[in-house]
């Protein structure tokens, strides 16, 4: 049958002219001139009503099984082209992703800051409240109501700034810890950070500085108590829980029994942290505080020198320079980090 | 304080069962207070964790131990007194004490002996007259006559002295300040031909001066206690220094020596007053023992008749028996037992406390649970109960008690907003690349001038250290140094912040805590895409508008100061109250300071803002459609835009949502005094808005926004 010999012709006719075709436009363009109703398929559909009865049957399901093949072809063409202009799209739009983001870079907090609220965490996670107060401070609020006499040598002028009107640059911040429990009762638990100042400047001293001090009021506080607290702080701020930690026996005008604290370092020295003690009763006393049922620590330590040991910082003076180079190195640090 | 090694060994009594263990009793010292500063091998400082098994082979005459005492204990500024120390704490024994037994019975039998006096012309005694005898309550004295200050004495005297830093001067001297830093009592030798017989111990008159032995020209104040010659001049001040015109010489041969008590509260501040440095004060500020005046008095004899010669007198001793009117040192002090355990949180047994307490020679009765403490004469820092605690604490050792967290009724503040609130402003900069600046509070007169555009007077500083003479009114001023320190490090893209106070007076409420930024050169230091752009006034605008988002901040130009560019400057306001400022540094200042840039920088008062925060209230989410349309108009250059924002808003129409400036325009389609700007307005009703709302709304913003300030729609 001669007919069969044509539908092979047009399906080789058909599937050259598929893989011909190299976009989706030109693609449907010739899917509707093969397949369309002006399509050779459709013509030869409509010769079926031509064919003889006997051979019906199986010229139609030959056009059926050619029409269904060209079809495929062109689905499968249309794929293959699309996934290649795809591919073509992707491989044109390449970039060099090794580039700098464009972002603003990251600032950076001051190593201070950092350690001050690691500091915070730490204490605000055994209660205690958090206190400001103002540098300039009168003398009572930064000497008397301490219990440091008039004479003594932290006094001076050789020692603490002070402005015209007799007024302090304060020393310590323990005059925020004077302010707060005025007017407040026990129990009391607070921890006061700030600036503080002296007249001192060389590799080691800096005329202003930054300290922490706590104060903890209440009934039955003990030395031991101190003790408890400060140990707690030191292994959880320099995350080592078998910290070597030796308590001396010091003075200070405003504790009673006071003590120095010391934390063995990596290579076996004892370093210096902090000051602590028993609040002395005229301290006490100065706080309205009724000694007689109360109690209580307190406890004072540099966040610069924390902040010196915890990032091996060896000259102070890098602290308050506020060089770039210095500061950007602590871009993306937090308080938790280790 | 330094004294040598072979100095205590002097006196600390040793046997086959118990070998010296230097390193064991510094621990001890140091873990009780008495902390060992540093080792010296002669002038050779050591190393920290050096033990004396390391530095066994040295001798020990050059071994130096420099003690720190606390300014609580002038008890322990003594060979004596570290010798008492290390008893209390150790097992070992002092025999500081039966030396000195040893010497006051050879003079008692010899020197002091009737018969050795009747053989020679006996030397008659000083005569000493008290007139404020609770300042100096007991004094005792003594004559020695045909002493010979040219003679040398024992090396291991001046060597001693020189290992604690004291000057060999003549003899005399060195036997005076050797016995000092022995026994702890400062003593002084007068030429007895300069000052006479008699000494007279009262105030100093008005005007009296006296020429002190370091050349110090003393003006006297009449609360000084001085020590006046024959003639009522005076002659030294008390426990602090002695007068150039009586002191002992090559040639002295006739000596007074005075070894006396003056309390604390005369001698305080002295020194410091009339700036000498004096080891005799700084020991009787601190409290000298009451009992050692004639003990030192008959070692400092003994060792000049000994080395130097000499033929003495009687020793006078004037005691005041009148306490009435001395402040009182050897309180009985009363605590009990109970109150020892729950101030330092152990279980101790009570023997163990009576035995520390009479290691410290403090007498102790017990009566019921009660103890009644007299702490010895030398111990100036025990006075209350507390002290006798610190003392039990210290000698059990602050490491044999237990750490143990208290047991407290537990509390929970509210989270403090202040430290919350400026954390956050804080990362919002740092995220925004700005990094944290902490400087100074105190600036250079320079900068605390040049920077203060808030026009208060800056609260100098009495004492100032380097430059630092002012108390910064504005953190700009330290920003602005910090920028020129890393402009000098050649870095020209520069974002700074510091929060911290400022200083507008001396009292808690002059002192406001201020945010600020300073912004210099190029956005991004050398990035590949535009990374030559530089900072311009918006961006720092921006900023200021991103840490304070949601707040209803207004900014209105800011001429006529001479830190910033009046043209290129705002105030910023929150609910009609001012509250910064913001924007470029003023061009003369960029020239001045030679800058390749202009910084540009705000600065916020903190307070103020947090102050005015209201409480925040969620709006309901509209379901309806927005609609956005544009309208532009042509108006003067000088005319701010937010005028016209700030015009829109207060007609208070409901559907607008925003308005949003997208677009200025000038150029040559509109005057050149003029500028075009669009505004995008977003709508958005409780309905789907249609065209007529939204155009009949146009309209009217239109009219209304001609109508008032007389511009034209584009």
């Amino acid at each position: 049958m001669n007919e069969l010999n044509d539908l092979d012709i047009i399906l080789q006719d058909a599937l050259k002219l598929v893989t011909s075709v190299t976009s989706i436009n030109e693609l449907d363009l010739t899917k509707t001139s093969t397949l369309g109703k002006s399509g050779k398929i459709n013509a030869l559909m409509q010769n079926l009503k031509n064919i003889s009865n006997n051979d019906k049957k199986t010229y139609g399901a030959k056009i059926n099984h050619l029409k269904t093949t060209i079809e495929n072809a062109f689905l499968s063409r249309r794929e293959e082209l699309s996934s290649y202009a795809l591919t073509k799209k992707i491989t044109e739009e390449t970039i060099d992703v090794t580039l700098d983001g464009n972002h603003n870079k990251l600032g950076s907090l001051h190593p201070v800051s950092i350690t001050l609220n690691r500091m915070l965490n730490i204490f605000g996670q055994m209660g205690f409240d958090i206190a400001d107060g103002p540098e300039i401070e009168t003398d009572y609020y930064n000497f008397k109501a301490l219990n440091i006499p008039d004479n003594h040598p932290a006094r001076a002028m050789q020692d603490t700034f002070y402005t015209e009107n007799n007024n302090v640059l304060r020393t310590h911040t323990s005059p925020i810890q004077i302010r707060y429990t005025e007017n407040k009762t026990p129990p009391i638990k607070v921890i006061a950070p700030g600036r503080v100042y002296r007249v001192d400047m060389d590799a080691t001293h800096s005329p202003m500085f930054h300290q922490l001090e706590g104060l903890w009021i209440d009934k039955n506080i003990s030395f031991a108590n101190l003790k408890g607290v400060i140990v707690e702080f030191l292994r959880k701020f320099f995350n080592k829980e078998d910290l070597q930690i030796r308590f001396r026996a010091s003075f200070f005008p405003f504790t009673e029994p006071s003590a120095e604290v010391d934390i063995l370092s990596n290579d076996n020295k004892w370093l210096e942290v902090l000051g602590c003690g028993m609040v002395h009763p005229e301290v006490l006393k100065n706080m309205n505080i009724d000694v007689n049922e109360y109690n209580g620590f307190a406890f004072g330590m540099g966040i610069d020198r924390f902040t010196m040991l915890r990032y091996d910082i060896q000259d102070l003076r890098l602290m308050f320079e506020n060089d770039i180079d210095f500061l950007n190195q602590f871009s993306g640090k937090n308080e938790v980090d280790i | 304080m330094k004294i040598t090694l072979d100095w205590m060994e002097d006196y600390i009594q040793i046997n086959d069962n118990l070998k010296l263990n230097w390193d064991d009793i510094f621990v001890k010292l140091t873990s009780s207070g008495i902390e060992i500063e540093d080792i010296f091998v002669g002038n050779i400082k050591q190393d920290q964790n050096i033990k004396m098994i390391d530095i066994l082979n040295a001798p020990k005459t050059s071994i130096v131990i420099d003690f720190k005492i606390t300014p609580n204990r002038g008890d322990c500024l003594s060979v004596n007194g570290i010798l008492r120390e290390i008893q209390t704490l150790t097992n070992y024994r002092s025999t500081y004490h039966e030396y000195m037994s040893q010497i006051k019975t050879t003079w008692d039998n010899n020197i002091n002996n009737k018969d050795i006096q009747n053989k020679t012309t006996p030397i008659l005694p000083p005569l000493i007259n008290i007139q404020e005898p609770h300042y100096c309550p007991n004094y005792t004295a003594i004559a020695i006559h045909n002493t010979n200050n040219t003679k040398s004495l024992p090396d291991f005297i001046p060597t001693r002295l020189i290992n604690s830093n004291i000057k060999s001067i003549s003899p005399l001297v060195d036997i005076a300040n050797y016995v000092m830093l022995e026994t702890g009592q400062p003593l002084h030798i007068f030429d007895a031909n300069k000052v006479g017989h008699t000494l007279t111990i009262r105030n100093a008159n008005p005007h009296e001066t006296i020429e002190l032995l370091d050349g110090t020209i003393a003006n006297l104040l009449t609360d000084t206690l001085i020590i006046a010659d024959k003639q009522n001049t005076p002659t030294a001040i008390a426990g602090v220094m002695g007068g150039l015109d009586s002191g002992v010489t090559i040639d002295t041969k006739n000596i007074i020596i005075e070894s006396a008590h003056f309390i604390p509260e005369i001698i305080i501040g002295k020194a410091k007053y009339y700036s000498v440095s004096s080891d005799a004060a700084y020991r009787f500020e601190r409290g000298v023992d009451i009992a050692s005046t004639k003990d030192a008095l008959m070692v400092a004899s003994t060792l000049i008749l000994k080395y130097l010669n000499g033929n003495p007198s009687e020793i006078v001793e004037f005691q005041n028996t009148d306490h009435s009117s001395t402040p009182h040192r050897q309180n009985q002090i009363i605590i009990t037992i109970d109150k020892i355990k729950s101030m330092i949180g152990i279980d101790i047994d009570i023997n163990i406390v009576t035995a520390i307490l009479s290691k410290l020679n403090c007498r102790v009765e017990i009566k019921l649970n009660t103890l009644h403490i007299t702490p010895p004469s030398y111990r100036f820092d025990i006075q209350i109960p507390q002290d006798i605690i610190e003392e039990i604490a210290r000698v059990y050792g602050y490491d044999n008690i237990p750490p143990i967290m208290p047991t407290s009724q537990y509390t929970i503040n509210t989270i403090n907003p202040s430290h919350t609130i400026n954390t956050n402003y804080k990362n919002i900069l740092v995220s925004r690349g700005y990094n944290e600046n902490i400087s100074y509070s105190f600036l250079e007169e320079k900068y605390a001038n040049l920077f203060n555009y808030t026009n208060v007077t800056p609260i100098a500083l009495k004492n100032s250290i380097a430059s630092f003479t002012h108390m910064r009114t504005t953190l700009l001023a330290g920003l602005f140094k910090a920028m020129e320190y890393n402009v000098n490090r050649k870095l020209h893209s520069i974002r700074l912040f510091e929060l911290s106070r400022v200083f507008y007076g001396d009292d808690a409420n002059s002192q406001p805590v201020k945010l600020s930024g300073l912004c210099y050169g190029k956005k991004s230091n050398y990035h590949w895409i535009n990374g030559n752009a530089t900072f311009n006034f918006y961006d720092i605008k921006g900023d200021v508008e991103a840490i304070f988002q949601g707040l209803p901040l207004k900014f209105t130009t800011y001429e006529d100061n001479p830190l910033f560019h009046s043209g290129r400057c705002a105030k910023i306001y929150l609910a009609n109250k001012e509250v910064g400022v913001v924007g470029q540094i003023h061009p003369k200042i960029v020239q001045d300071f030679r800058l390749d840039y202009s910084p540009y920088v705000f600065e916020v008062d903190i307070d103020s803002i947090n102050q005015s925060k209201t409480t925040f209230k969620l709006l309901p989410i509209s379901k309806y459609q927005k609609v956005e349309r544009d309208l532009a108009f042509v108006m003067n250059n000088t005319l701010p835009t937010q005028n016209i924002t700030d015009f829109i808003d207060s007609l208070s129409i409901d559907i607008i949502r925003d308005v949003i400036i997208t677009d200025i325009y000038t150029g040559d389609k509109i005057p050149s005094t003029h500028k075009s700007v669009t505004f995008k307005f977003i709508f958005q009703g409780n309905k789907t808005l249609d065209i007529e709302d939204t155009n009949s709304t146009l309209h009217t913003i239109t009219n209304k926004v001609i109508e008032k300030f007389n511009i034209q729609l584009r």
